[in-house]
């Protein structure tokens, strides 16, 4: 095939994807968005599959049979996950504008620059060889095509060399769609766009290729099986039993790359739009694995049974079609292999550059630079500048060390130096203690074990190291041997693997429980912790304490920002919140954290830190101010409890309180109403009295008789009142408890029999018809007191007495044995009770109102006496009644038990 | 000859009250409760009424009010008898339209001289 076509054919594909980044972005910009954001998502997330899965994949099979399925399963694995780990990582970033990992972890533990700064070093020397691998992977195709597969020359000058032209055209683009505007944060839909467009491409390209080897060159995948030589076919009939560790290894290695992996923070955290996406993603990935995996393993066996034996196996995605004349299918292939790197690159260059410049460039320049000016577009330019730096480096990289690596071991490398960032990340989701001092142990251990390890037998490899140090260890020490540490026996990226993420973990863990947390960091982790609680008002949720003067933060923020985008961001803030400004010229705290937060999206959270803390004068934050702040944080929670119990203990005393003010106050009323009541009792006989007796001695020519008649009725007041006082000091002793019962076994009938014979005289003159019916109740005892008993027999016996008609009256009195209790009743048919007293009648002093009878004979106390005696022996009284038809008195004692009449007899 | 009304639930405070009255020549009625009263002055019209508060069915201020809203009445004084001695009570029993308001234990000689001089005024008038 001849170069221009190839060459055209990637222009316009180039220009396409540019076009419609550009169609994309503009159709955002307008309000009218083209793609939903959450299929634009789902599909910018296959990103994962790089040149290593297109070409690589097939290669991969044919060295180590099924273990290529290792890298796609892993992300497959993580997706039930996905609402728990990705949601909350998306969550933090938005609410703390955050865009890289390094800044991720860095505003996390402490807002430390060395872990910034670290961090970013280890992630770019890690990921450019990837990125290296990528141009390698084009620039070997391209070679294919043009001059076949067994004349491919890898040593081309560079002024010919395609990969050089394609870094400065995906530099462009980079800095054309995504490093347009300052903040970060911005989520940049023209490159998502043409990521998903790849990501759609290359699985046509390799699902077209794969049909054509499995239904054209063989009928079917049984076919490809049946007729490929056994020893090929060997490797996919069984995986070996000693695999498992190294299953497990790459399993989790892949883990962890589909969501820390630059490229993948990027698209996956970074530049998520709405949470909900996932939910779509969730499918669409493992469906989108699953489909460009389908062909790998047919592509592989058909290629090692019809290729020569010194063809590559990365290359036989392209040198299969090449082989059978198929040069416009190889073209396809060759298009579908040139996307995925295309992506790759643009995104995790993106990804760099960002990193490179928010966590090293700017806070060098911020730190030795004083002059204010030079603010102004320094996070652009930086990007743009490490943008540049990038691809140089990756493209002199991949010219002169990534030639002789095959793709996917370059890959895992890759991995294996993010997977080091796992247990941080989990840490600062899962783990409020996990502190500055631990991340940065586990990360320099984890770094140095997995350059030692993993990177050192690389530069063996070139030649820059001498043999000696990978075969028999630095100065001779054998169990030192950088790909045997220990003795250990795996492949080395297991082995490696194993090592850096022990150490790594080892010292995070260490270095947290050793070490205490600022408490500045204590709030932060409480905030990365507890984000969905936090994400609102968390300008609110963050301390910070010191003075920093308006003007000068806002002097900086126009700098960087420029003066529109400031006085935005002031008018947001004060929607939300009242005060910016105190009125001494200082910045509120909260707009503090504001402008902290959104300069974080603009040159990352460790420079946004050392431009506030170079302005402000701040002062130490204490813990007493974080867990003011904080409602969650476990000590506070504990405290909370306690708060908690106590004042729900507080809120019951007080609701106890006033339940006995309540009952105090009625207590109060009543006896107000019982006194006022009493003294108008007392009064009225006593006018009564004082009328005679003034009458006697002003009349003294009154008539004898007359006089008489006079003074029996102030005889009768005067008894009237005794009887009254009595009473009244009767139902006080039993009200107040002072008195006790003289409790004694005794027989209640009995004492009701006693009772009606001294009555007898009473209903007789009165010619009350009286009848009995007492049963076999007369041996029952209970245990009471025979003179208060007696007293209300006739207490109740003698109102049943006056509210009968004269010569008409029948009282029927009788005693039934209950299940436990003794009955007693007491039947009249007298007038009856109205209805809407009888609940009122055993209160003190009610006297039925409906009374036309004159001068009733009591003081109205008592019944209240009586049912206060009843209650004393453990019993209860309550009337029935029908006006005119008569009432009912039911009193019940309780029979106490043989045994306990006993004791009390004893007593 | 002035006539007087004395309403009362206690029989032995009528039966004294009654007896003072006559001895100074007043005609006398009596009522047991507020409604006996009613009855009474629908047809009578005393001088004064003697009127306790607390009776049973129809109280003392309603009487009262009620005689202050008949106009052939207008002229009866009313003196409010009762064991209710609270400030609130007597001003309830002035707004009723009392002219007198004594509390029992009362002097019978106090309340005698009070009804004649209320008497007085009347045939005065």
């Amino acid at each position: 095939m001849k170069a221009w076509v190839i060459i055209i054919l990637s222009l316009v594909y180039l220009s396409a994807l540019f076009a419609l980044a550009y169609f994309v972005e503009s159709r955002y910009r307008s309000g009218r968005p083209f793609f939903k954001s959450r299929w634009i998502y789902a599909f910018a997330l296959p990103v994962y599959c790089t040149a290593w899965t297109y070409y690589g994949s097939v290669g991969k099979a044919v060295q180590d049979g099924w273990e290529f399925l290792t890298i796609y399963l892993g992300p497959v694995l993580t997706i039930p996950l996905w609402w728990l780990v990705l949601r909350k990582m998306i969550r933090i970033c938005k609410v703390q504008r955050i865009s890289t990992l390094p800044d991720f972890v860095a505003n996390r533990y402490d807002k430390s620059l060395t872990i910034s700064v670290l961090s970013s070093v280890f992630i770019v020397l890690g990921i450019i060889p990837y990125i290296s691998i990528q141009l390698k992977s084009i620039a070997s195709s391209f070679q294919i095509l043009t001059r076949g597969v067994q004349h491919a020359d890898h040593s081309t000058y560079w002024i010919y060399d395609s990969a050089f032209y394609l870094s400065m055209i995906l530099a462009v683009f980079i800095i054309v769609f995504v490093f347009r505007s300052l903040e970060t944060t911005e989520k940049h839909r023209g490159l998502m766009g043409a990521i998903a467009a790849d990501s759609i491409v290359k699985l046509f390209a390799f699902l077209i290729l794969g049909g054509y080897v499995t239904y054209f060159l063989f009928d079917g995948f049984g076919d490809v099986f049946s007729r490929v030589e056994a020893s090929a076919v060997g490797k996919f009939e069984r995986i070996a039993p000693g695999q498992s560790i190294e299953w497990l290894v790459l399993m989790l290695l892949s883990m962890a790359a589909i969501m820390l992996l630059p490229r993948q923070f990027q698209v996956a955290v970074a530049e998520n739009e709405n949470e909900n996406d996932i939910r779509t993603a969730a499918w669409i990935l493992p469906l989108y694995l699953l489909l460009i995996n389908l062909f790998v393993v047919p592509i592989a066996l058909a290629g090692s049974a019809m290729l020569p034996a010194s063809v590559d196996p990365d290359s036989y995605v392209l040198a299969l079609p090449l082989s059978q004349g198929q040069t416009a299918l190889a073209a396809i292939t060759f298009l579908g292999g040139f996307s995925a790197s295309v992506a790759m690159i643009i995104v995790s260059t993106s990804a760099l550059s960002m990193i490179l410049s928010n966590s090293l460039l700017v806070p060098l320049v911020l730190k030795r630079v004083e002059n204010q000016r030079l603010y102004a577009n320094l996070p652009l330019k930086s990007r743009r500048l490490a943008v540049w730096v990038i691809l140089f480096v990756a493209y002199f990289f991949y010219k002169f060390i990534a030639e002789r690596f095959p793709l996917a071991s370059i890959g895992l490398v890759s991995f294996a130096a993010m997977i080091q960032f796992a247990p941080l990340v989990l840490g600062a989701l899962f783990w409020r203690d996990g502190n500055r001092h631990g991340a940065q142990w586990g990360l320099i251990g984890g770094f140095t074990v997995w350059a030692y390890t993993l990177v050192l037998p690389t530069l063996v490899d070139v030649g820059l190291l001498p043999q000696t140090v990978s075969a028999e260890g630095p100065f001779g020490l054998s169990w030192l041997r950088p790909e045997r540490l220990f003795g250990m026996q795996h492949s080395p990226i297991v082995h490696g693997t194993i090592w850096s993420l022990l150490v790594n973990t080892s010292l995070y863990f260490l270095g947290s429980l050793l070490k205490a947390q600022s408490p500045k960091e204590r709030n932060m982790a409480e905030f990365y912790y507890d984000i969905y609680d936090y994400s609102a008002k968390s300008e609110e949720r963050l301390v910070w304490k010191g003075h920093l003067d308006y003007d000068d933060l806002i002097k900086v923020c126009e700098n960087l920002l420029g003066s529109v985008r400031t006085k935005e961001l002031v008018q947001d803030f004060s929607s939300r919140f009242d005060a910016y400004r105190k009125a001494n010229g200082q910045a509120d705290p909260k707009f503090v954290n504001y402008m902290e937060q959104v300069l974080s999206g603009a040159v990352g959270s460790s420079s946004a830190r050392l431009l506030i803390s170079s302005l402000a004068k701040e002062e130490e934050v204490e813990l007493k101010d974080v867990i003011q702040l904080l409602k969650h944080s476990s000590e506070t929670d504990k405290l909370n409890k306690e708060l908690k119990a106590r004042s729900q203990e507080l809120r019951r005393r007080t609701e106890e309180l006033v339940l006995a003010n309540d009952r105090l106050k009625d207590i109060d009323e009543e006896k107000d109403d019982f006194i006022s009541t009493v003294t108008h009792e007392l009064r009225t006989p006593l006018t009564s009295i004082k009328a005679f007796v003034e009458i006697i001695q002003d009349n003294p020519e009154i008539e004898e008789d007359e006089r008489d008649k006079f003074l029996t009725h102030i005889n009768e007041e005067i008894d009237r009142m005794t009887r009254l006082i009595n009473e009244v000091l009767d139902m006080e002793k039993l009200e107040s408890g002072s008195t006790q019962l003289s409790i004694q076994p005794i027989r209640p009938v009995a004492i009701l029999e006693d009772t009606l014979l001294t009555m007898e005289h009473l209903f007789h003159s009165k010619g009350i018809h009286l009848s009995t019916d007492f049963g076999d109740t007369e041996d029952l005892r209970i245990a009471g007191d025979t003179d208060r008993l007696k007293q209300v027999f006739i207490n109740v016996l003698s109102n049943a007495a006056k509210y009968v008609k004269e010569d008409e009256g029948r009282v029927r009195v009788t005693a039934t044995l209950l299940n436990k209790g003794l009955r007693i009743s007491i039947v009249d048919n007298g007038r009856g009770i109205r209805k809407e007293n009888i609940d009122r009648i055993f209160d003190k002093f009610f006297q039925a109102r409906d009374q036309t009878r004159k001068k009733q004979k009591g003081s109205g106390l008592g019944l209240s006496i009586t049912k206060r005696i009843v209650e004393l022996h453990g019993g209860m009284i309550s009337v029935e009644s029908e006006p005119g038809k008569g009432a009912t008195f039911s009193m019940t004692f309780p029979l106490e038990r043989q045994d306990q009449l006993a004791t009390i007899e004893h007593e | 000859m002035s006539k007087v009304l004395i309403v009362d639930d206690e029989p032995n405070i009528l039966m004294s009250l009654e007896f003072l009255m006559r001895k100074e020549g007043y005609e006398v009625f009596i009522a047991r409760d507020g409604r006996e009263a009613l009855n009474i002055i629908s047809e009578e019209t005393p001088t004064v009424v003697i009127l306790d508060i607390m009776m049973p069915n129809v109280d003392g201020y309603e009487v009262c009010e009620h005689i202050r809203a008949t106009e052939r009445l207008k002229d009866a004084k009313v003196i409010f008898l009762t064991a209710k001695s609270k400030e609130e009570d007597i001003q309830k029993g002035m707004e009723a339209g009392a002219d007198l308001y004594m509390t029992k234990p009362f002097s019978t000689r106090t309340l005698m001289k009070k009804v004649k001089s209320l008497t007085v005024v009347n045939d005065k008038t």
